[in-house]
């Protein structure tokens, strides 16, 4: 093992292309998952926490619950919908990466969904009380509660990314671990550890910690210059 | 800005009446009636629980009564055009102030723009409104890293930036240093005397006596009469036993609402110079040495004779009965004391034996113990 | 909680907004291609195989000539054999590359599929610990061999998963007339790489594709115990997704795959795979 983790090191330093596109692409799908998600998910998390309804706290519940829906429940359901036989299924995206990106999407989605209205409604209520009676407009208001959760919705938009770039049912079910197309770290570590490719596995496992850790600690970075 | 209408002299600035507001049924305000009239400060003071947070975020209209209406100059609330002068013409501070999290300059910048989009002066205001508050220096620190007072004088110093003509402060002095409390103070009497009306809430009587010119405490929903004599003035000296109080300078009021005898004689004083007046009877308290501006007697420890008499008691008084009005269970006589209305706290019963009508002469004492100087 | 009635009218002008953002996004997204030495702007061919086939790396070899030739992307999605014939059925590959051949004529019987192509053969091995507790190396059949490890109880990994290689091993126990259950017995549901670890960790006997424990046997403690008994055959065959079951197949490059492998060109380069120096698969179309 001492072997593979020294090769897996020469791999990354030696900045091997194709563990690069790998891992380029692992990147590019779950930025545009989490970015795409985020766009519905941070309005319905917004409206689930400013807005009373009936059926609100079931709501919540459900969404809590799904975030812990596991990756290949959602990778089978987004299969269902986008197989040839399925009602998307003449869109073709199947084995594609729009295929990986819509399934990640859908599996980030309750997770940044809940974080944003977790966020939102732990904010204090003298701050919706303070720009009713300076005035504010209902869009005014909207905007500063949003600016004043921008801690909170960052790290539920950074969750979500987690989430998706550490998942593998998803990719390997739509995607298909296609070489150079729909392969991405977590599935190309899947391949290679059955392979028993150590070296590349661990490499691919190395760099996956270290884009975690770079998010963590720009998360924290952030909260740390807010707070301090 | 739009001219609203001037409240003509007289005419309450708020005036509540017979309101009520109920949380899950339980009701917990119920107020007959409260007018704040222009240029006041109206402080009501009670402990946590007696709903005066409740009623001062209905009048701001951030809580929909259960019955009842607020009008603020002389227009509802409930009205589209009142709740237009609501926004724009009165703001509240809460007791823990939300600041956004941005730096204490944007906090001011941000709300000033949300009322005036287009004032040009407001870098102008901001330095103006942090100066009196004394927090010059801290404009351009992030407002999440101050401590709890001066994000109180923050607060404040942002409320004042948008030139309300009604400032309502919940607590403001409350769990604060005594240096933020003393800046609040002094900045609250400057902006007062500038034209601004304040309605606030406070469980601290030092700053209720100190800033008000009307004390309306609370228990249980309701608004009560203050039962206690509140003069203006300083200290004039202290020797080993006591401290020698000079009523003068304007005298605050008694809480006795605005068609009492001692409101009006209180209004005369308060319209002249600020400076003291050397005139006023001198009052006898314990020996103190505390920076001070008012004197508060509780109304029910005045004793009243009609025969000069001799008792242990410090403080003796003769005067003339101006006015006897129902107070409460009992009976309020206000007498006039060299110019002074000392009122006290009597029952119907004693007002018969005793033989008193408007214009009967009259001895009070008190003992120096009763009175609180703040 | 108490919140205030905002965002009706604005609210709704954001989720316009928004959601058309999101269309823009993803159409962008959809008509992009990804970079890579393979990618071309020509057709793309989806093949479904078994993740052994793909762990074996000869599609490495195999694929390049065919996609040059033909300008053409083969996609190849690598599952489990029973997930591989369910995306031919589902139309969402144009052939599958398996080695299990009751599924297969199931495949074609049904419809599915137009016909099944043998174009090659490996073949299973029986992979045991150096000292052999059960005393099988050597031995010619198969189903003696298991037999006699039912009887030592020596401990024995099944991939447990339906796979090819679990039908194959259910298939010798039949043969063998054992129906192997107890502790020494274990179902792991795993793939093959990580069953032959555990087999070396575990010092069991384990059923392995030849391809795979080739590509594991550095550091391995195993040895073959028992290869060549004609029950350890297996057979590969590519099969075209028939497209009157599904108009969208890419049919006609189906076929001309189907061709390449079973041509001279393809056989050679499927005789002349080596893995550390031995041959993996043996042409037979």
């Amino acid at each position: 093992m001492g072997t593979a983790l020294a090769e897996a090191g020469a791999l990354i330093v030696s900045g091997d292309r194709e563990l690069f596109a790998i891992a380029f692409n692992s990147v590019r799908f779950s930025v545009l998952s989490t970015m795409i998600t985020s766009m519905l998910a941070i309005p319905l998390g917004t409206v689930i926490a400013l807005r009373e309804f009936p059926g609100k706290r079931m709501t919540v519940a459900v969404f809590n619950t799904l975030m812990a829906m596991p990756t290949v429940v959602v990778g089978l359901l987004v299969y269902s919908f986008l197989s040839r036989s399925g009602p998307l299924g003449q869109w073709g995206l199947l084995f594609t990466p729009a295929a990986i990106i819509v399934g990640q999407a859908v599996l980030a989605f309750p997770i940044v969904t809940s974080l944003v209205y977790g966020g939102l409604s732990r904010l204090d209520e003298e701050l919706t009380e303070t720009l009713v009676t300076f005035g504010a407009s209902n869009l005014q208001m909207l905007l500063k509660i949003l600016s004043e959760a921008r801690i909170a919705i960052l790290s539920a938009v950074l969750s979500g990314f987690g989430r998706v770039i550490g998942e593998v049912g998803v990719s390997m079910m739509l995607g298909g671990n296609i070489r150079w197309y729909t392969r991405t770290m977590t599935t190309a570590l899947a391949l290679e550890t059955q392979k028993g490719a150590f070296a590349l596995a661990l490499a691919l496992g190395i760099i996956l910690i270290i884009i975690a850790f770079a998010v963590n600690a720009a998360l924290s970075w952030m909260v740390r210059r807010e707070y301090a | 800005m739009p001219e609203y209408p001037r409240s003509t002299d007289g005419a309450p600035l708020v005036e509540v009446e017979k309101l009520t507001f109920a949380y899950d049924s339980a009701r917990v305000l119920d107020v007959d009636r409260l007018e704040v009239h222009r240029g006041d400060i109206t402080v009501l003071t009670g402990h946590n629980g007696s709903g005066k947070t409740t009623l001062l975020k209905v009048i701001n209209g951030l809580l929909q009564p259960s019955g009842g209406v607020v009008r603020l100059w002389g227009e509802s609330i409930a009205t589209g055009r009142g709740r237009r002068m609501l926004r724009s013409r009165s703001v509240l501070v809460h007791q823990k102030p939300y600041l956004f999290h941005e730096s204490v300059a944007s906090n001011i910048r941000y709300v000033a723009k949300l009322r005036e989009p287009n004032a040009r002066d407001i870098e102008a205001r901001i330095e103006e409104a942090l100066a009196v508050v004394r927090l010059e220096d801290v404009a351009h620190r992030r407002a999440s890293g101050l401590s709890g007072g001066e994000k109180q004088r923050i607060a404040i110093a942002r409320a004042l930036a948008v030139r309300p003509d009604l400032l309502l402060l919940d607590e403001p002095t409350s769990n604060i240093d005594p240096e933020s409390i003393r800046a609040i103070e002094r900045a609250l009497r400057e902006v007062n005397r500038a034209g601004t009306t304040i309605l606030m809430t406070t469980h601290n009587l030092a700053t209720a006596y100190r800033l008000a010119t009307r004390v309306y405490p609370m228990t249980a929903g309701h608004i009560e009469h203050d039962r206690n004599n509140v003069f203006r003035g300083h200290i004039e000296n202290t020797d080993e036993y006591f401290t020698y109080f000079r009523i003068g300078g304007g005298s605050g009021s008694a809480g006795a609402g605005p068609t009492s005898a001692a409101t009006a004689a209180a209004a005369s004083a308060a319209a002249g110079p600020e400076k003291v007046q050397a005139t006023g009877p001198v009052i006898r308290v314990p020996a103190q040495d505390r920076d001070t501006v008012a004197a508060v007697i509780p109304m029910d420890d005045i004793i009243l004779s009609r025969e000069p008499f001799e008792s242990s008691a410090q403080n003796h008084f003769s005067g003339r009965v101006t006015a006897i009005e129902p107070y409460q269970q009992g009976r309020r006589i206000d007498v006039d004391c060299d110019g002074v209305i000392m009122s006290a706290l009597i029952t119907p019963y004693a007002i018969e034996q005793l033989g008193l009508g408007a214009g009967s002469e009259v001895h009070l004492a008190f003992k120096a113990s009763a009175v609180r100087l703040y | 909680m108490r919140r205030y009635d905002m965002m009706r009218g604005d609210m709704k002008r954001i989720c316009t907004a928004v959601l058309a953002f999101v269309f823009v996004v993803t159409g962008a997204f959809a008509s992009g291609e990804a970079e890579g030495p393979s990618s071309r702007d020509g057709e793309r061919l989806r093949l479904a195989t078994t993740t052994s086939t793909e762990n074996s790396g000869l599609l490495e070899e195999l694929l390049p000539p065919f996609e040059e030739r033909y300008d053409v992307t083969v996609d190849v999605v690598s599952v489990g054999t029973g997930a591989a014939l369910e995306h031919g059925r589902n139309g969402d590959v144009d052939l599958v590359m398996v080695h299990a051949p009751d599924l297969e004529r199931e495949f074609v019987g049904d419809g599915y599929g137009v016909e099944r192509i043998g174009f090659m053969y490996n073949d299973f091995v029986v992979l045991g610990p150096d000292d052999d507790p059960a005393g099988i190396a050597g031995m010619e059949s198969v189903g003696d061999a298991f037999e006699r490890i039912a009887e030592h109880e020596s401990m024995f990994i099944s991939r447990g998963d339906d796979s090819g290689t679990h039908t194959k091993e259910k298939d010798i126990w039949a043969e063998a007339g054992i129906e192997p259950e107890g502790s020494w017995y274990r179902e792991v549901g795993q793939g093959m790489g990580a069953v032959i670890t555990m087999a070396d960790d575990q010092k069991a006997y384990t059923l392995a594709d030849r391809g795979t424990y080739l590509a594991y046997q550095g550091g391995l403690g195993l040895d073959v115990a028992v290869e060549d008994d004609p029950l350890l055959y297996n057979p590969y065959s590519v099969i075209a997704v028939d497209p009157q079951m599904h108009s969208t197949v890419e049919h006609d490059l189906a076929e001309a795959f189907i061709e390449f492998v079973t041509s001279e060109e393809g056989q050679e380069i499927i005789g002349d795979y080596r893995v550390e120096g031995k041959q993996l698969f043996v042409p037979e179309a």
